[in-house]
């Protein structure tokens, strides 16, 4: 049983690390947080060029994710 | 090493000690079985560890303590000072790490390779080491056939591990049947003179051998079977130290003045560190004794004695030397200025850079970055701007710049390519392609990025070439339809290279991955027929079908040119490989 346990633990360290599901997802994540502070600084700045660069960006952002998805 | 004449009747020499003694064969033989072992596990150790131990030389020498800790850690886990001299060379010339940062793994690495004498000692020298050797060498062999990486570098670890222990075993073989017919101890000195004989000794073994750590084992295993005397082993330790930093001397005459400086570094501190040794040795030998007492060493346990010793005056070295590591380092400047190379030729690639990967994609980077810097001087005055005037500006005021600037700038960029660009982009090139051997799939992918977004920047600066002939020609003419679509062409060009400028200073991949976005949007406005600004202009007369052509032919050089640049921003600046290919999501 121990073996077997060492066996999948050392199989585990040795595997090429994270399938593409998994990267996939973490990136999906990541752009989710980005996404999200981006919109919190937009509604903070009192700067209407900023607020309408930003909203660009935003807009930008989510459309890879959707594309992301799509895929 | 040894050239000329002088190899030839090495060899001899080499050949006549193998057939008039069967026993100096066997200890040759285990001398040689132990340094390939090394190799095996210098490049099993490089496999297995995928380039995290380039990774944690590269973060960890911020402060010297640190930098003094990961030398003497990362050697002691590779078991090679030589492999952290080579990656620490290139990290240096690439700018990755700072001088002092790298004379402090120097330092820590000294102390690193003492461990070898502790595994020798420790293990070599007392238990059938050779019996281990075997499984060793054969489940190494196993492993290598393995499709795994990692299982592949493991399996070098363990042969280059069973190679070394079967060359201990050999060397320690050899030895004992050596003492029957002649034994070494009857030629013991003592006093300084004995020092100096043995310490000479030392350093001329370690030449020969090119391994302090082979020369270290080849003197536990003799003193293990009472070959040579405790004090004449301590004697030949110092020297195997200092024929060490011989040898690197010699490696460095071909190095590059990064290399030069840490040889001379290495050099400086074994020098001191062995001049303490030698006045201090008995002071030495009787801290030894005290320590050894303390950590419960065996009176009579004279290898692991020695290999105490040679990490006591190893760690003194440091001590003595690194509180001048600061002036160690002015020194070294002005001894080895960097060469005064060609200012238009690649400043951070050559041989030593490329052959560590990380190095070599960080060089390749920067020298890509400086690429840029020469691009951008050129594009800007082909739009007859100076770059200082409108980066960094807000929109609405790089339009009254470019308004104002309608002076030609006589720039020949024909000329500019031959002189600034040409030369970088070849040394680029080359560097790139030779760096490539022995990368990995993911790194190399790096490497043809890296390679495209030199090439837009040529091919930027090309089309520059053809939008500068008429952007002088029509803005010296009295047409106003023309002028301005020639200034929105300026305009435009110019936004985006402040926006690249602006992304350059952003650390957060995907905020510059969005800024590349919505650039690649606003670019395509660029393109005069899909707009359909140029049926405008031709159908109210506002322009003659000759300046149409051209201004057709240029509105599309400037989308080509605004669009290598974007895409070489998206090489360039963001790190993440991941987020850097969802900027090619259409």
């Amino acid at each position: 049983m121990k073996i077997g346990r060492l066996y999948k633990k050392l199989e585990k360290f040795f595997s090429k690390g994270k399938k593409d599901e998994e990267k996939r997802e973490d990136l999906l994540n990541a752009l989710d947080e980005k996404i999200a502070s981006m919109k919190e600084k937009m509604k903070k700045s009192e700067d209407s060029n900023k607020k309408e660069e930003l909203k660009k960006e935003i807009e930008a952002l989510i459309e890879i994710k959707d594309k992301i998805v799509k895929e | 090493m040894l050239k000329g004449s002088v190899y030839p009747l090495f060899l001899l020499a080499i050949a006549y000690i193998l057939f008039s003694s069967n026993d100096a064969k066997i200890i040759i033989a285990g001398i040689a079985i132990f340094l390939i072992g090394m190799t095996f596990m210098e490049d099993g150790f490089k496999l297995f560890s995928g380039g995290m131990l380039e990774r944690v030389l590269e973060k960890s020498t911020q402060t010297l303590p640190r930098a003094i800790a990961t030398g003497f850690l990362s050697t002691s886990i590779a078991q090679s000072s030589s492999l952290i001299s080579i990656v620490i060379i290139s990290f240096l010339s690439a700018e990755l790490i700072t001088l002092s940062g790298a004379i402090g793994v120097i330092f820590g690495s000294n102390i690193g390779t003492t461990t070898t004498a502790w595994i020798v000692s420790s293990f070599g020298v007392k238990i059938d080491i050779a019996y281990y050797a075997m499984p060793m060498i054969i489940f190494g062999s196993i492993f290598s056939f393995h499709e795994n990486k990692s299982y592949r570098g493991l399996g070098g670890v363990l042969i280059g591990l069973g190679f070394v222990f079967l060359g201990i075993g050999y060397m320690k073989d050899g030895f004992e049947a050596l003492k029957s017919g002649l034994d070494l101890a009857q030629y013991a000195m003592e006093g300084y003179l004995g020092v100096l004989v043995y310490v000479l000794l030392g350093g001329i073994a370690t030449v020969i051998i090119q391994s302090s750590s082979a020369t270290m084992a080849l003197i536990i295993t003799a003193l293990a079977t009472n070959q040579i005397e405790y004090f004449n082993a301590l004697e030949l330790a110092i020297g195997a130290n200092i024929g060490t930093t011989v040898t690197a001397i010699i490696g460095s005459l071909t190095s590059n003045a990064n290399g030069k400086r840490l040889a001379v570094a290495h050099f400086i501190f074994n020098i001191v560190t062995g001049a303490f040794a030698i006045v201090f040795l008995f002071y030495l030998a009787d801290l030894v004794e005290f320590i050894a007492l303390k950590i419960s060493i065996a009176d009579d346990d004279y290898a692991m004695k020695l290999a105490l010793f040679h990490t006591i005056f190893n760690i003194i070295g440091v001590l003595l030397v690194s509180p001048f590591t600061g002036r160690l380092v002015i020194y070294l400047q002005g001894l080895f200025n960097k060469e005064p190379k060609d200012i238009n030729r690649a400043k951070y690639l050559d041989k030593v850079v490329v052959e560590v990967p990380e190095a070599a994609i960080m060089a390749l980077k920067k020298e890509i970055e400086n690429l840029y810097e020469n691009a951008i001087e050129v594009l800007s005055h082909a739009l007859s701007l100076h770059r200082h005037t409108f980066m960094g500006l807000d929109e609405d005021k790089i339009v009254t710049v470019v308004e104002k600037s309608v002076q030609k700038i006589d720039t020949n960029i024909d000329e500019f390519y031959e002189k600034k660009i040409k030369s970088l982009y070849g040394d680029i090139i080359h560097y790139a392609t030779v760096s490539q051997e022995n990368m990995t799939p993911l790194d190399k992918n790096k490497i043809y990025s890296l390679k495209l977004a030199s090439r837009d920047i040529v091919e930027a600066i090309k089309d520059a070439k053809e939008l500068q002939k008429n952007i002088n020609r029509y803005m010296k003419g009295k047409n106003k339809f023309i002028k301005d679509e020639y200034n929105y062409l300026r305009v435009e060009i110019a936004k985006t290279l402040d926006s690249i400028y602006q992304i350059q200073k952003n650390g957060d991949d995907f905020e510059v991955l969005a800024k590349i976005k919505v650039l690649e949007s606003n670019i395509d406005k660029l393109d005069i027929i899909k707009n359909g600004r140029i049926d405008k202009l031709i159908r109210n007369g506002d322009i003659d079908s000759k300046m149409a052509t051209s201004l057709i032919n240029d509105s599309f050089f400037a989308l080509e040119i605004s669009k290598n640049i974007v895409h070489v921003a998206k090489l360039l600046w963001i790190k993440d490989t991941e987020i850097q290919a969802l900027g090619e999501v259409r």
